[in-house]
């Protein structure tokens, strides 16, 4: 801007040397034209002297201009040099090589360096580093380009400090022809931090617009100060309206419950209170929105509540996410609890942290809480105790157990036999063993059901291919006989011996007895076998007594005492069955009681254990111990020449099964008489099943 | 071909049915080879009779068979009882021993030549057969087959 004004402003100071210096120059000048003095030869000096008064007058004149001239030229060369030094701008003035030639006081202040040692100092070190090269090309533009050349680069000032600099560069030249540079240095700083405010303001206006939350305040009135769009847009949407700043909130709230509601919480805020809360917008259905509000209080500097900040996060799909989440949590844990399988989860130690009602009764306990925190192992079964640590020890290196079975027992002494099946959940440092426990009490017995009916199929199809056996040799054995001396006789009446005819012929029919007495023996047995009438309730000692008024013959005959305990229990079979029992037992005995003198049987029952054992004791010849699984076998006759067909302790056991009861006999020796024990349903016990044990 | 001079050859026979011994012992009178039977009735008897105890402790009464004759279905203990017994017996074991039963079933025949059954005869339906039979068994067993030296 002065640099125009830089010519005068020479002038005037090479004038303003001296007074004196004028007037020698006038001299040599009027000396120098000898030709301007002969033209002024021709005039009078009258004539001469006017002219010389007019002049000197007229230079007087002009003299008084130009010194007013100067004074004006002063006093503005004073304004601008006080502009110069003192405007807010620094000017500096480089030479070809950018060393500092002029530089005015506010240049020296803008660097942090006295004027002093500014002057004749290289520009380009008070450059920032970053900024040389850019420094370098501007100088040369400047240098070189006509016209004003502007850029912007970081200064530094001598103690080190940096400030962001605008620099306007013109070239000019000098009166000594040399070419210079004049920079007008301003700081910039406070435009570069407007600037990053404004960067600032967009970038949380950019967060504001673009988040999904709606953010707005509020004045202590309730008005809008501010509103980010979607606010805007919520408000649209949940109530048809748009809103504006500094209205209240409240014009635009159509529901009342709602308005009274929001209006607490910002009352709450006003008074500075941080307040967080979840509320909903819209109606019931696909309008309804939820939202976590926050409100914050707005102070001003002297920490007065001014307003209310609040922010609206839309949580509905997080709500209906975590709505889905607990319902269907709510669902797992339905199934869990009613399920039939018990359901636990212990830590690492074999702990209790959760468990499933079935699990709990699995326990023998009633509740969770008795058996949170406690150790499966007290309530394992302890012959399994160790097998259990060791499955919880395995499944913790494999991760798994399959199928395995343990026993639980109750504190009552209740074992209930499981199978377990678990899974180890990690989570992070956390160890969990998550496991099923199935009761398989109900297996168990059926597997022992099982096996037990596979074991009596097993003997009942031995029964059978011994019975096929005995039945067929057995009957074989009289047939031959038949068919030989059948054929004998055939021989006989060739030799007519009448004795030896008539003894064949005994003995043939003696053959067809024994097939009759086999052929009816065996119709006995399975008729037994397809027993029964319903079993009901009977006195075991009706039954005795009937059974020896039945044998009241061959007992009076063979002079048998008879003993029969009282208080004979009652018992629950077919009664008419179990009389064949006795009759059989009693008849037995009768046989066997070989020569005794004083031959006695007893009948009673010792009751000293559960199941009370009847028996049938006799003081007869006794059976050699070694023989005595044998007897109930069908057709086994321990006595070739015993009567019989040995069909009656068959019919007799099969009698006692059918009822589901056992039989077996005792005896200590020969010569030691012989006892048959056996078990009947009491009256009043489960009643056996009796067509199951056919 | 009768000799009769020579001492009877023993023969045990242990049958139960009675009238199936009569007809054996019948059979056996008939035989070309002198021989004397004895009777027993079931499987403990037999093996009284073979280790000389109980009731058959006189040696002289009760002698050691050339042969037996062993039904299988016996009362007490039964003749696979009594074979395996024999045969388990060194002092017994080569005693001759023919099962003669009425039983065709095919365990009892294994069982029997598991035992080391020297024969098994199933008894034949036919009289005349079965008196042929006898006859065989007297003669095979008495006459031609080796007596074993010591017996």
């Amino acid at each position: 801007m002065a640099a125009g004004k830089k010519k005068p402003e020479d002038k005037n100071t090479y004038t303003l040397g001296s007074t004196r210096s004028l007037r020698d120059d006038a001299e040599k000048h009027l000396a120098r034209s000898h030709m301007r003095s002969s033209e002024l030869k021709g005039q009078t000096p009258e004539q001469l002297i006017h002219e010389l008064q007019m002049h000197q007058i007229e230079l007087e004149t002009q003299a008084e201009e130009l010194r007013r001239a100067y004074l004006a030229l002063e006093e503005s060369r004073d304004k601008f040099l006080d502009l110069y030094e003192f405007a807010p701008l620094g000017y500096v003035t480089l030479n070809d090589k950018a060393l500092v030639r002029e530089a005015n006081l506010a240049c020296a202040t803008l660097l942090g360096i006295e004027r002093s040692k500014l002057i004749k100092a290289q520009f380009g070190k008070f450059v920032a580093q970053k900024d040389s090269d850019q420094w370098y090309l501007y100088f040369r533009n400047a240098l070189n380009r006509d016209g004003k050349q502007i850029c912007t680069l970081t200064l530094t000032r001598e103690d080190g400090s940096v400030f962001p600099a605008r620099l306007e560069g013109l070239q000019l030249t000098g009166s000594d022809g040399v070419t210079k540079v004049r920079i007008a240095i301003s700081d910039i700083s406070d435009i570069w931090q407007i600037e990053a405010l404004k960067r600032h303001y967009s970038i949380l206006n950019g967060i504001l617009e673009s988040t999904d939350a709606a953010i707005l305040s509020l004045d202590r009135k309730y008005r809008y100060t501010s509103f980010n769009s979607h606010h805007a847009m919520v408000m649209k949407q949940l109530y048809g309206v748009d809103i504006e700043p500094g209205h209240s909130i409240f014009d635009y709230q159509p529901f009342k419950e709602e308005q009274v509601r929001a209006k607490h919480n910002i009352d709450r805020a006003l008074a500075g209170e941080h307040v967080i809360e979840e509320t909903f917008s819209g109606e019931e259905g696909r309008l309804r929105r939820y939202f976590e509000v926050t409100h914050y209080p707005i102070k001003d500097t002297g920490k007065k509540v001014v307003g209310v900040a609040v922010f609206a996060q839309d949580i509905t799909d997080r709500k209906v996410a975590i709505e889905a989440i607990q319902e269907s949590e709510l669902k797992y844990r339905t199934l869990v609890d009613t399920t039939g399988t018990g359901f636990v989860i212990i830590d690492n130690q074999g702990r209790v942290l959760d468990a499933n009602p079935e699990y709990v009764r699995l326990t023998g306990y009633t509740n969770v809480k008795e058996i949170a925190g406690r150790n499966v192992n007290e309530w394992t079964a302890a012959y399994v105790k160790d097998k259990n640590a060791e499955a919880v020890g395995q499944c913790l290196r494999d991760g798994y157990i399959r199928n395995l079975e343990i026993d639980y027992m109750h504190a009552s002494g209740t074992i209930i036999p499981i199978e377990i099946n678990a899974t180890v959940l990690q989570s992070g440092d956390t160890v969990q063993i998550i496991t099923l426990c199935r009761d398989i009490t109900g297996r168990k017995q059926a597997d022992m059901q099982r096996e037990m009916f596979i074991r009596e199929l097993e003997q009942k199809n031995t029964e059978l291919e011994q019975f096929t056996y005995t039945t067929s040799h057995d009957l074989k054995s009289p047939l031959l006989t038949i068919k030989w001396f059948a054929g004998l006789l055939e021989d006989d009446t060739q030799i007519c011996d009448p004795v030896q005819m008539k003894n064949d012929a005994h003995r043939i029919s003696e053959a067809a007895e024994t097939m009759q007495t086999l052929l009816a023996d065996l119709l006995e047995l399975s008729r037994v076998g397809k027993i029964i009438k319903p079993p009901e309730n009977t006195g075991f000692g009706t039954i005795v007594k009937e059974s020896v008024n039945l044998l009241a013959g061959p007992l009076t005959e063979r002079g048998v005492t008879v003993e029969i305990a009282p208080d004979l229990p009652d018992v629950y079979v077919d009664p008419a069955r179990i009389r064949e029992v006795m009759v059989n037992l009693i008849e037995n005995a009768i046989k066997f009681l070989g020569n005794r003198p004083d031959p006695l049987i007893r009948i009673g029952v010792d009751d000293s254990s559960e199941t009370p054992v009847f028996f049938v004791q006799d003081n007869g010849i006794g059976i050699d111990p070694q023989y005595l699984d044998r007897i109930f076998n069908l057709f086994e006759r321990l006595d070739a020449s015993a009567h019989g067909s040995g069909i009656g302790l068959p019919i007799v056991r099969r009698i006692i099964e059918v009822h589901g009861g056992k039989i077996w006999a005792e005896s200590e020796g020969p010569g030691k008489g012989t006892t048959f024990r056996f078990t009947l349903p009491v009256a009043g016990d489960t009643p056996a099943d009796l067509n199951n044990n056919r | 071909m009768v000799d009769r001079t020579e001492d009877p050859l023993d023969i045990l026979l242990v049958e139960d049915n009675d009238a199936h011994a009569d007809l054996v012992i019948r059979g056996m009178r008939d035989q070309q080879v002198a021989n004397k039977i004895h009777h027993v009735t079931d499987g403990e008897q037999a093996l009284d009779y073979l280790f000389g105890r109980g009731a058959y402790t006189d040696p002289l009464l009760n002698p050691r068979p050339n042969l037996v004759l062993l039904d299988l279905r016996l009362p007490r203990v039964d003749g696979l009882e009594v074979i395996r017994i024999i045969k388990a017996t060194p002092s017994l074991l080569r005693i001759p021993v023919v099962i003669l039963t009425s039983s065709d079933a095919e365990s009892d025949i294994v069982k029997s030549f598991d035992y080391h059954a020297n024969s098994y005869v199933v008894k034949p339906l036919d009289f005349k057969t079965f008196t042929k039979i006898i006859k065989d068994l007297g003669s095979y067993w008495l006459g031609w087959n080796a007596k074993p030296p010591g017996d």
